[in-house]
């Protein structure tokens, strides 16, 4: 609580929407894909994976770095629940 | 042999003819020799910049048709002993220029001079293909913006697929203030995103306002932030590691800092 106070009163996160907003959008010029695209992807993953373990389209953050190894798609999948079944 | 460093960002805007002004000046305060080339042909600026519109006789076009010699086409600067302008053509073409021929005056000029540092215009079109024909090193200028950073992004894949390596990013006009209370991507945000080596964080600040419009680098106003990271940008260019400046102002008083403490948690 002590922190609160001291904390000051207006912290705004724009920063925050301009970060993902510009993952969104590098992610797609780098791909070459469109957005749409990048949505059927995680509803394929969503689906495959989807089988084995319990996850949300919604939930899936891909991001695609470029890296000195070339560039990387690296996604991930927040579990929601392990299924029951083995 | 000198180094060329191309000065590029892809976004208009961003301050790259303010930086390789600075850079330029810099250079020559250190003892270095150094030809600035303005390769925005049509739209020249980085005379302004300097302050040394009203000497320019001959132009960079003028110096490929060969209209002029060498050295009656660069212009020396007289506050900066060192420093020379090859100014850009205004009334001509982009195209006025091949690569093959912009590549040719690098490697000439490298031959006198110790840093050829060459203002891109902006865009990716053939202004751009050209003032990289001939560079070892590559400084990408950016803001803390979707837009500017999104270029720079693309900017660098352009650069990276022509076989060039020795890229450095600068960040300029950054606003500490904002980025504390979450309103402007950071430096590290940038950084984590284009994942190349940082050269300089350059704040925003008055003081270049007030430089540009007298027409004198900002490095030699006292007193400048700005002028103070771009002395320490052209430091880390010569290999020298210094350490960034902090750009935070100081907490006021007691409450404050107690606020800056807690803020941390």
């Amino acid at each position: 609580m002590i922190f609160q106070f001291f904390r000051k009163k207006t912290q705004s996160d724009s920063s925050n929407t301009a970060k993902a907003r510009l993952n969104n959008v590098l992610m797609a010029d780098r791909l070459k894909v469109s957005p749409e695209i990048m949505e059927q992807i995680k509803r394929k993953i969503q689906e495959s994976v989807g089988q084995y373990v319990d996850i949300d389209a919604a939930d899936i953050e891909m991001q695609v770095e470029q890296k000195s190894s070339g560039v990387t798609l690296s996604t991930k999948l927040p579990i929601k629940e392990l299924k029951k079944k083995r | 042999m000198g180094r060329v460093i191309t000065v590029t960002s892809g976004k208009g805007g961003v301050g790259k003819t303010t930086t390789t002004a600075n850079i330029g000046a810099a250079l020559a305060k250190r003892g270095f020799k150094v030809a600035l080339i303005d390769a925005d042909i049509g739209l020249r600026n980085l005379d302004v910049v300097l302050g040394l519109e009203n000497r320019i006789v001959f132009d960079i076009v003028d110096l490929i048709e060969g209209e002029c010699r060498l050295n009656s086409a660069l212009i020396r600067d007289k506050r900066y002993e060192g420093l020379y302008l090859l100014p850009a053509a205004q009334t001509r073409e982009k195209d006025a220029i091949t690569e093959e021929q912009m590549k040719d005056l690098t490697i000439e000029l490298a031959k006198e001079y110790d840093f050829v540092i060459i203002d891109c215009p902006a865009g990716i079109e053939q202004g751009f293909k050209n003032a990289l024909s001939g560079a070892d090193q590559v400084l990408i200028v950016t803001t803390p913006e979707v837009s500017a950073v999104r270029d720079a992004d693309r900017v660098i894949g352009l650069v990276e697929s022509r076989g060039i390596s020795d890229i450095g990013l600068i960040v300029n006009r950054l606003r500490p203030e904002l980025v504390e209370r979450g309103d402007m991507l950071s430096v590290e945000d940038i950084c984590d995103i284009l994942a190349i080596k940082l050269v300089g964080v350059i704040p925003e600040d008055d003081s270049i306002v007030i430089s540009t419009n007298r027409g004198e680098p900002v490095i030699g106003a006292d007193d400048s932030k700005a002028g103070k990271a771009l002395l320490n940008l052209t430091s880390r260019i010569l290999g020298e590691d210094v350490q960034f400046l902090d750009l935070k102002d100081k907490p006021k008083g007691f409450f404050a800092s107690l606020r800056s403490i807690f803020a941390q948690q």
